[in-house]
C-alpha cells in the first residue's frame, strides 16, 4: 500500500491548497477582528452594572455557545432567505463565523476585565474620571494586553473552524483536500499532506504569537 | 544495635555547580532533641530534605538506626537506590513542612490515617483509633472530620504533625514549621512540639524560633555556607557564643 | 428593523398555519401547514436523529476520556519513546479542525480496506479527539499541582502508585472538571459534523424535513434549539456536579 504513494498530484495542486489556505486564514483574521469588536462590547454588558444589559449579553453568549457553528451556517445561508436575506456563501460563512466568534471571545475579554484589580478603576475614579474615560483610558489598555494568550489560543480554533465553510462550497484548506482527493483519487497522499499544513501552520501561528505576546506584555 | 538514631558523615550536596552543603558531620542518640539555626542559604532545609530522600547527595552517608539509606557502594561503585527502598527508607523518618502541605480533598484524620491504612496496611479500625489518638495529643480532638480549608494555618500544622508522628518514625524532621504562620498561631504549633518531646521521640527542628530553640533543645547546631560552624548545649551556642558569625546572627535576631 | 418585523412576521404565520409572505417571487407558498404540525409529522425523524447523534457523542466521549486520561498520565509522568509519541499525537490531533479528522479517517479507512460505516467512523473520529483534549487537560491538572503534595506524600511513605491513586489524581479530577465538561460540550456538537459522511444525525434529518416542506428557517432553528437545550443541560449538570465534589 505504502509503496504506491505518488505525491505528484498533490504537488500539482500546490496553488489550490495555498489559494484555500490563504482563504481560510482571512476568513479566520476578519471574524478574529469582528468578532473580537463584538466580544469588547458584550464583555462591558456582561460586566455592567444594569441588569437588562448583563441579561441579554448572558443571553447572547450562552445561546451562541450551545449551538454547532455548522447550523448558524446552515441556518443563515439557507434560512435567512426565508425572510428576505440573501447572503453569498462567503458572506453567510463571515456573519456565521463573527457571531459564534463574539460569544466566545465575550467570554475572554469577561475574563481579563474582572481581573483587573478593583483598585485601579478606583484611583481613576478618585482622579474624576467619568465611567466612559475609565473604560477606554484604563480598562481597555490592560486589558488588551492581559487578553493575547486566551485571543491567540482563539484564533488558532476560528482557524481550524474555518474547515465548515467547506459544506457551504466555500473554497477554503479542507474543501481544496477533498477536491483533490475526489479528484486524483490519491486519498492517502491528499489527506496526509493536507492534514500536515494544518499542524504546522497551527504551530507556526501558535509560535509568532508567543512572540507577539511577549513583546507587548506589561513589563514586569 | 547501635544507639544511634541518626548518623551522617562527611555529606556533601551541589545543585549543579553550587556546593550547597560542603562535608556535614552529624549524630543524634535516641530521644536527642537538635535544634538547627542558621541564616537563608545556609543549608539547612537542604540538610533535612537529604534525609529523608527528597534530595539527592552526592558524597558522604547517612545512616537511620545503624542502616544506610539512599546509596548502595557495591564493589566500590555507588548508586542510588531503587525507588521501592527509597521509599521504604523514607518510612523511617517523618517531616513536617512549612507549608503544611495536607491532602486539601480528605479530612484531617484520613490525612493521618492514610500512610497507616496503605503502607503499614493497619485495618481501618486500627487506623482510625491511632488517628483519633494523635488528633487528642495536638489538641484538635474533635476536628477530625474537617477538611484542611477549613482548617486555621495553625490547626493545619498541627494535623501535619500528627500525620508525621502516626507512622511512628525513628526520627522526626521540622523544616521551619512556624514560618508560614501568622504571629498569634504559632505558639500552639510550638507547645505541641514541645509537648511531644516528652514521648521520646528523636527530633530535628530547623527553626528561627530561638527562644523556643533555647527551651526545648539538648544541643544546638548553627550552620553557616553549608558546614556546621557550632555545635553545643543551648547555653554554650546562645549565651556563650565565642563565633563572630554565630554572634551577628544571634544580634540579628530577637534573641 | 424591517428585517426583525419581518422575522416577527414569519414565525408567527408559518406557526399559525397561515400563508407567508414569499418575499422573493418564486416563494410564494399557499396554504401549507403551519409549523408545529410539520414538526409534529417530522417527530420520528428528528427524534431518531437526536437520539444517533446523542450516541455517538456519549460512546465517543467515554472512550475518548479513558485513553485520554492514560495518555495524560503519559504526558505527565511516562518515560520516553511513549512520551514522545503521546506528544506528537496530542499535537497533531489537536492541530487539525474536527471536520478534517473525521473526513480524513473516513476516506482514509476505506482505503486501507477497513470499512467502517458512517457512524462508526465518527465515533472514532470524536472519540480520537477527545482523547486528545483529555490527555492535555489531564497532563496540565497533574503537572499544576503543588509539588508539596508529592513530597508529603512520599514522606509519609507512600509509593508512586499510591501516590498517585490517593493524593495526585483525586485533585487533579477535580480541577480538571469545568475544562472537561466544555470538550464534552464541544464533542456534542461535533456531531453535527458526521452529517458530512452521511450518518442520519439531527442536521440530515432536519435537512430531509426541508425538504418535504421547505420551513428552512423554522426547521434549522428548532435544530439549533434541540442542541442547546442538550448542551446548557450537560453544562448545568457539569456546574453542579463541580460544586457536589469540590475541595471545602
Amino acid at each position: 500500500m505504502f509503496k504506491n504513494l505518488n505525491y505528484a498530484a498533490v504537488w500539482r495542486s500546490l496553488d489550490d491548497l495555498a489559494y484555500g489556505l490563504g482563504l481560510a486564514l482571512s476568513l479566520a483574521v476578519i471574524s478574529i477582528i469582528l468578532g473580537s469588536l463584538i466580544g469588547i462590547v458584550v464583555a462591558f454588558s456582561l460586566t455592567s452594572k444594569k441588569k437588562h444589559l448583563r441579561i441579554v449579553s448572558n443571553g447572547y453568549v450562552t445561546g451562541i455557545r450551545n449551538i454547532p457553528l455548522m447550523i448558524i451556517v446552515l441556518f443563515i445561508y439557507f434560512g435567512l432567505p426565508d425572510i428576505g436575506l440573501l447572503f453569498g456563501q462567503m458572506e453567510s460563512f463571515i456573519f456565521a463565523l463573527t457571531i459564534y466568534a463574539g460569544a466566545y471571545l465575550a467570554e475572554v475579554f469577561r475574563g481579563g476585565l474582572i481581573s483587573i484589580p478593583v483598585g485601579i478603576t478606583e484611583a481613576g475614579m478618585a482622579s474624576g474620571m467619568s465611567n466612559l474615560q475609565i473604560n477606554m483610558f484604563i480598562k481597555l489598555p490592560i486589558l488588551l494586553r492581559s487578553v493575547m494568550p486566551a485571543l491567540s489560543n482563539n484564533f488558532i480554533s476560528l482557524f481550524k473552524d474555518t474547515s465548515i465553510a467547506s459544506v457551504i462550497a466555500v473554497q477554503e484548506l479542507t474543501f481544496q483536500i477533498r477536491k483533490i482527493n475526489l479528484d486524483t483519487f490519491r486519498t492517502i497522499e491528499a489527506w496526509s499532506f493536507g492534514t500536515l499544513i494544518y499542524v504546522f501552520v497551527c504551530i507556526g501561528i501558535a509560535s509568532i504569537l508567543r512572540i507577539f505576546e511577549r513583546r507587548l506584555a506589561i513589563p514586569r | 544495635m547501635s544507639n544511634k538514631v541518626l548518623e551522617i558523615c562527611n555529606l556533601r550536596k551541589s545543585y549543579g555547580d553550587n556546593l550547597v552543603l560542603k562535608g556535614v558531620d552529624l549524630n543524634l542518640k535516641q530521644g536527642e532533641i537538635i535544634s538547627i539555626i542558621g541564616s537563608s542559604g545556609s543549608g539547612k532545609t537542604t540538610l533535612l530534605r537529604c534525609i529523608n530522600l527528597l534530595e539527592d547527595f552526592q558524597e558522604g552517608t547517612i545512616q537511620i538506626d545503624g542502616k544506610e539509606i539512599g546509596y548502595i557502594t557495591k564493589n566500590g561503585k555507588r548508586t542510588r537506590v531503587n525507588s521501592r527502598t527509597a521509599t521504604q527508607n523514607r518510612a523511617l523518618t517523618g517531616m513536617v513542612f512549612q507549608s503544611f502541605n495536607l491532602f486539601p480533598h480528605i479530612t484531617a484524620a484520613e490525612n493521618i490515617s492514610l500512610a497507616l491504612r496503605k503502607v503499614q496496611k493497619k485495618s481501618q479500625e486500627e487506623a482510625t483509633t491511632i488517628a483519633q489518638h494523635w488528633l487528642e495529643r495536638v489538641g484538635l480532638p474533635d476536628r477530625g472530620n474537617s477538611y484542611p480549608g477549613q482548617l486555621s494555618g495553625g490547626q493545619q500544622q498541627r494535623i501535619a504533625i500528627a500525620r508525621a508522628i502516626a507512622i511512628n518514625p525513628k526520627l522526626m524532621l521540622f523544616d521551619e514549621v512556624t514560618s508560614a504562620l501568622d504571629p498569634e498561631l504559632i505558639n500552639e504549633v510550638l507547645d505541641v512540639i514541645k509537648s511531644l518531646t516528652i514521648e521520646g521521640m528523636t527530633m530535628l527542628i530547623v527553626t528561627h524560633e530561638m527562644r523556643f530553640a533555647y527551651e526545648v533543645s539538648d544541643r544546638v547546631i548553627f550552620m553557616n555556607e553549608g558546614l556546621i560552624a557550632v555545635e553545643g548545649t543551648p547555653d554554650e551556642v546562645f549565651k556563650n557564643a565565642h563565633s563572630d558569625r554565630l554572634s551577628a546572627f544571634l544580634k540579628n535576631t530577637k534573641f | 428593523m424591517i428585517l426583525t418585523l419581518r422575522l416577527i412576521e414569519f414565525t408567527t404565520l408559518s406557526t399559525l398555519k397561515m400563508d407567508t409572505p414569499g418575499y422573493f417571487e418564486d416563494q410564494k407558498l399557499q396554504g401549507t401547514p403551519g409549523f408545529f404540525s410539520e414538526l409534529w409529522t417530522a417527530k420520528n425523524g428528528l427524534f431518531s436523529g437526536a437520539l444517533t447523534a446523542m450516541g455517538v457523542a456519549f460512546t465517543a466521549i467515554f472512550l475518548g476520556t479513558v485513553l485520554g486520561v492514560f495518555i495524560g498520565i503519559t504526558l505527565a509522568y511516562g518515560k520516553q519513546p511513549g512520551r514522545f509519541i503521546a506528544r506528537v499525537y496530542t499535537d497533531v490531533i489537536r492541530g487539525i479542525p474536527l471536520l478534517a479528522l473525521i473526513l480524513a479517517n473516513f476516506y482514509l479507512l476505506s482505503v486501507v480496506g477497513v470499512n467502517l460505516n458512517a457512524l462508526q467512523a465518527g465515533v472514532l473520529s470524536l472519540g480520537i479527539f477527545c482523547s486528545s483534549h483529555v490527555g492535555e487537560m489531564v497532563r496540565g491538572g497533574l503537572q499544576n499541582l503543588p509539588v508539596g503534595q508529592t513530597e508529603a506524600a512520599q514522606s509519609i511513605g507512600l509509593n508512586f502508585t499510591q501516590t498517585f491513586r490517593y493524593v495526585l489524581l483525586p485533585q487533579a479530577l477535580r480541577q480538571i472538571l469545568p475544562t472537561w465538561t466544555n470538550t464534552a460540550v464541544e464533542i456534542v456538537k461535533g456531531t453535527t459534523l458526521i452529517s458530512v459522511i452521511g450518518l442520519s444525525e439531527i442536521i440530515l434529518a432536519t435537512q430531509q424535513v426541508i425538504a418535504r416542506n421547505f420551513q428552512t428557517l423554522n426547521f434549522y432553528a428548532f435544530a439549533g434549539l434541540i442542541y442547546f437545550i442538550i448542551c446548557f443541560s450537560i453544562e448545568r449538570l457539569g456546574k453542579h456536579v463541580e460544586k457536589k465534589i469540590a475541595i471545602k
